[in-house]
């Protein structure tokens, strides 16, 4: 199953983004919703790649 | 036939209904009322139309405004630390299926990595450009800069964005671009 924050980026369920590039090639992706109250924060690598690899997911709940 | 009307309601409920066939038309209207609504179609070939509004509050927004207010809008982040002189940050964004994404403004920040440089010129190249080929702006400066569009960026369905900034300092940066628009 694909990594609840990777979802809301690939149909564009977010007002915000904020990318991160890692030393080792991955990203951390932040997305937010206004009005929500969650941010979706997880590494991927290759993304939008045949190799695309979530390895780290959180939903991190915050006042809407 | 030539035809000029004039019609005056005055009842409780304000209701009044209009049919006109004529080869002219002048209909001068003005409404005074607490609450108004007012559904008007109207087919020709030619229309001229004067509205004068007196009301407590009327509103009307530009549709970037509009997005922000509906949701619509998308606000793009992306940077990246300690990168040498020629390296860069970057990110792009694939625009759903059913979906069009405008861009009305990109910014670009760079600022040296260690702080004995960060009294050095930070020189910047940076673009936007999506895969299709529609557009690609291309811009630099030093320290940072502020593209705000006239004619907003379209990017369609399935088609990716991709935003860049380099480094062009002879020290190594911190850079970030950002972009924002709205998707409808």
């Amino acid at each position: 199953m694909r990594a609840e924050g990777l979802d809301k980026l690939y149909t564009g369920d977010f007002t915000g983004i904020s990318q991160e590039e890692q030393p080792d090639g991955s990203v951390i992706i932040t997305l937010s919703k206004r009005g929500e109250g969650k941010i979706y924060k997880f590494r991927v690598k290759n993304l939008y790649g045949e190799h695309e690899e979530v390895f780290e997911h959180e939903v991190i709940e915050v006042k809407p | 036939m030539p035809g000029t009307f004039y019609i005056e309601t005055q009842t409780k409920d304000g209701l009044a209904r209009i049919d006109i066939a004529a080869t002219e038309v002048t209909i001068p209207i003005s409404i005074v009322a607490a609450e108004v609504a007012l559904p008007i179609k109207i087919i020709a070939q030619e229309v001229a139309v004067d509205i004068n509004i007196e009301a407590q509050t009327v509103g009307v927004y530009l549709q970037p405004e509009w997005a922000v207010k509906e949701g619509q809008d998308k606000n793009f982040a992306y940077y990246s630390t300690d990168k040498a002189s020629g390296e860069h940050a970057s990110g792009s964004y694939q625009v759903p299926s059913g979906k069009t994404l405008f861009i009305t403004s990109i910014q670009v920040n760079i600022f040296a990595y260690n702080v004995a440089d960060r009294d050095l010129a930070q020189h910047f190249f940076a673009e936007a450009y999506t895969d299709s080929g529609n557009f690609k702006v291309q811009f630099g400066g030093d320290g940072g800069a502020v593209l705000d569009f006239s004619r907003s960026l379209r990017v369609d369905a399935g088609d990716y964005v991709n935003f860049r900034a380099y480094n062009y300092s002879n020290h190594n940066c911190n850079i970030g671009i950002s972009a924002q628009g709205y998707e409808i």
